[in-house]
């Protein structure tokens, strides 16, 4: 029995890091470099600017944190949402579904390195922060605000499946990423407050990920515990969990319809 | 004993829809009322054109496809329905390039595959070096599919669909677009696998091949099936008969009606082979015949007259009638 | 010359048609600026500062603008080879240059409706009112900065075609011009070493320029001045993107790289 299940956590690793290889490494180093570490590291030197120039005080660590955890659309959102349609043009998404493997972890695995990159990106864009805009660790609760962030991290992954999901059957997933990302960038509070939007899109906004890892973040860079912000960070992986399962799903009834009616051709 | 696969009045169809607000439907009958059974170690053969139902019937015994109406049964499981009990012991084969992943290397794709279908780790390291070995790929193993010919993709392809060690196996048109030497090789594995008990359905549009490695061969006419029996009793559909084949350059469409109907004729079909045509008139006395043949097609650019035995080919032909490209 | 200004037509016409069927395209010109705008307005709504939203969608505007010039123009050359229509379009009577200038300028025009569109936004979305003081002065600085973008999109394309490495820094383009241009900050708060490079950037010059004819000139001098360093570099761009036509005119038949094989 153990060893069944230490069989099942190697296969979820190895396919995870195995799908990832598979699709995306198309980048050689120096594009890499340029679009995981230079491109993040501009953005968040271009909206701190803006933030300290607009708000008008000496100390933008709000504004840095938000934005260093909101770079990580790239990875853990962009990336993910084609992951799908990419395996139905390989042509083995056919494969995967009649193979006897579990479909859901399967599912779960393509998200996982995904998180790892994402998490990665983030850091990149912390670092930049220290280095020019005197973000400082000090006294901060490292393990929590690492917490904070792996969640974050998947909860932006689970939505970046539900949209590979839908992505079998749209046609523009690119321009729906591309909405979703900007969405992400101004609505989660990185740039400027939720309060501040209209009544519905805060509503939309507390429905999206990050939102609340972002406000749990700069509650912990300001010495706040766990009694704090361990509401926030829950509710986060809640909502990771119900986009999950939603991308799952979808993904379920796609292939049903797929099988039943032939008339998805994600075969 | 119990068929292996087991198909009873088997249809599939599909909706097509015409236009906007006001909804044409259209049922086309992919496959109509298909029955047939295969026993163990059996190597059985669709033969059909392109767009008959093959596929599609390949399709729903893969679990890939739910049938619209019958019975399709492998290894005493439904297809649809019992798709879990199922999975573990089949296998499917496409022809063509799609099916890896590219980026990958052919060992870390046979890993990949092999993680999915749950094997262990000393059956996978095992399997994946003798299948390496098997298809002559242990030396390239792990370089990048993107790298490969054609050629060693397919067989690449052949490793992964048996990495599971399938009971049965199903092969979508798998010597498409294989140069001979490759294709013959791939025909040599598969009676290899047959004879170590594997059961086998393979589907393709080339005569010989059905003729050279199928125990029985079942011929699918737009999702109809009309014929099935083995390569030998088809062919004595056509026995009897042999063939005057007339290659013309451009013929009219009454001159054929027109050696239809002579009564000699048994069958007239024609092949196309690039500008050329080739009229393939099934008669018992072909060389009676000629002088006729020749008369009817006087203002037509001959390019030459032959005659032959009737091969299954004619057989097919003859039982499915028309153009042949 | 008549037939010149026809091609450059016809090319603009076919430049914004295919554009509008590409997602992306559609997302730049109509998405990208609600949202910017969005953002920009909310964050400098308590700022303090007089007439923002004139900078709100100034400077949004600005964004989009170069947002699309990073995501189309740039890549038009390579994707035409890729669509197969490199070839076609090298080989016929009219010169390349005029095609391409005429895509880009198709580009761009599009690329203004997004300062059209951030600005019915915000104002249907918060009733904000802009004035510009000197409306007409405004618009043929607007014009000249259109010119000025499209004589920098020509110089991309070209660099585009002749390097791959050049390719890749595609990626990059957009928040660097965000930053050293002044677009939605002054370039004052940035160390002064960055200055030089902000200085040989167009954009840097024609924000300024439109700022001042938003808010009202004081020192018309000073205004004059920054016109005339604007135009001379304008001037230099597209000289350079000349001689870059040249190189890719000889190379790309010397390589064959004309087709994607």
């Amino acid at each position: 029995m153990l060893s069944e299940v230490i069989e099942t956590i190697g296969r979820f690793f190895r396919q995870s890091t195995m799908s990832f290889k598979a699709l995306f490494s198309w980048l050689n180093p120096k594009a890499y470099i340029l679009i995981k570490v230079v491109n993040p590291m501009l953005q968040l030197i271009f909206f701190s600017l803006l933030a300290r120039y607009v708000y008008r005080v000496a100390d933008i660590m709000p504004w840095v944190i938000g934005n260093a955890f909101v770079l990580c659309t790239y990875n853990a959102f962009f990336g993910i949402g084609m992951v799908l349609a990419e395996e139905r043009n390989f042509g083995t998404l056919m494969i995967v579904i009649a193979s006897p493997s579990n479909k859901f972890l399967v599912f779960l695995g393509r998200a996982f390195m995904h998180i790892i990159d994402g998490g990665i990106t983030v850091v990149i864009g912390l670092l930049t922060g220290a280095a020019l805009f005197g973000l400082s660790f000090i006294g901060v609760d490292l393990p929590l605000f690492v917490l904070t962030l792996v969640v974050a991290m998947f909860a932006v992954s689970a939505l970046g499946l539900l949209i590979s999901s839908f992505g079998l059957v749209m046609r523009d997933t690119n321009l729906v990423l591309n909405v979703l990302a900007m969405m992400l960038l101004a609505l989660s509070g990185a740039n400027f407050p939720v309060a501040e939007l209209p009544f519905i899109l805060q509503k939309v906004a507390y429905l999206m990920p990050l939102t609340r890892s972002i406000e749990a973040a700069r509650l912990i860079m300001n010495g706040g515990g766990m009694n704090i912000v361990g509401n926030l960070i829950f509710s986060e992986f809640i909502v990771g969990v119900i986009y999950m399962l939603a991308g799952y799903l979808a993904l379920r009834v796609m292939e049903y319809y797929s099988i039943k009616n032939a008339s998805l051709d994600i075969i | 004993m119990e068929s292996i696969i087991s198909v009873k009045g088997l249809q599939r169809d599909y909706i097509s829809t015409k236009g906007i607000i006001k909804k044409e439907k259209k049922i086309i009958k992919a496959v109509n009322n298909v029955s047939f059974e295969v026993q163990k170690g059996e190597i059985f053969g669709l033969l059909g054109q392109n767009g008959a139902g093959k596929t599609t019937i390949i399709k729903i015994l893969t679990t890939l496809l739910a049938p619209t109406a019958g019975e399709a049964k492998v290894l005493g499981f439904r297809t649809f329905g019992e798709e879990k009990k199922l999975r573990p012991h089949i296998n499917f084969i496409f022809g063509g390039e799609r099916n890896l992943y590219w980026r990958l290397s052919a060992r870390d794709n046979l890993l990949y595959f092999a993680d999915l279908y749950k094997l262990n780790k000393e059956t996978r390291k095992k399997r994946i070096s003798e299948l390496l070995e098997m298809v002559d790929l242990a030396d390239r193993a792990d370089e990048k599919v993107e790298s490969f010919s054609k050629g060693m993709k397919q067989r690449l392809q052949i490793a992964r669909g048996l990495i599971n060690d399938p009971q049965v196996l199903f092969l979508d048109e798998p010597t498409i677009g294989l140069d001979p030497v490759g294709a013959r090789d791939l025909r040599k594995l598969i009676s290899m696998l047959s004879s170590q008990g594997k059961t086998i359905l393979l589907t393709t549009h080339y005569m010989y091949e059905a003729d050279e490695l199928c125990n029985r061969i079942a011929i699918i006419n737009k999702g109809n099936l009309v014929a099935l029996d083995t390569p030998e009793n088809l062919k004595r559909l056509s026995s009897g008969t042999a063939v005057l084949e007339v290659k013309v350059l451009g013929v009219d469409n009454d001159k054929i009606e027109a050696l239809r109907s002579m009564e000699a004729v048994k069958a007239v079909s024609i092949k196309q082979q690039e500008q050329i045509q080739v009229l393939e008139i099934q008669c018992n006395d072909p060389s009676s015949l000629t002088q006729d043949v020749v008369n009817i097609l006087r203002d037509t650019k001959v390019a030459g007259i032959n005659i032959r035995e009737a091969t299954l080919e004619d057989a097919y032909l003859k039982l499915v009638g028309g153009t042949v490209c | 010359m008549l037939s010149i200004i026809k091609v450059i037509y016809s090319s603009c016409l076919l430049q914004m048609k295919q554009s509008f069927g590409r997602p992306t395209f559609q997302f730049t010109i109509l998405v990208q600026p609600i949202i910017y705008g969005l953002i920009t307005y909310e964050m400098f709504k308590n700022s303090g500062q007089q007439n923002f939203m004139a900078y709100a969608v100034l400077g949004t505007g600005i964004l989009t603008i170069w947002s699309s010039i990073c995501f189309s123009s740039a890549g038009d050359i390579e994707r035409e080879r890729f669509m197969g229509t490199l070839e076609i379009i090298f080989s016929v009577p009219v010169k390349f240059e005029l095609i391409i200038f005429g895509k880009v300028i198709g580009n761009t025009v599009l690329g203004i409706s997004s300062m059209l569109i951030t600005f019915i936004f915000l104002t249907v979305a918060f009733g904000v009112h802009i004035t510009i003081q000197q409306p007409i002065i405004f618009f043929a600085t607007l014009l000249l900065a259109l010119v000025s973008f499209a004589g920098i999109a020509m110089l991309l394309a070209t660099a585009f075609t002749l390097s791959r490495g050049a390719r890749i820094l595609m990626n990059v383009l957009e928040y660097p011009v965000f930053i050293l241009c002044g677009v939605l900050f002054p370039i004052e708060i940035l160390p002064v070493w960055t200055r030089p490079l902000s200085y040989i950037l167009s954009p840097t010059w024609a924000v300024k320029l439109l700022k001042m004819s938003v808010l009202g000139i004081d020192n018309y001098t000073e205004f004059t001045g920054y016109l005339i360093i604007l135009a001379l570099i304008t001037v230099v761009y597209y000289l350079l993107a000349l001689f870059l036509f040249r190189i890719v005119d000889k190379q790309t038949r010397i390589k064959a790289t004309l087709g994607v094989s």
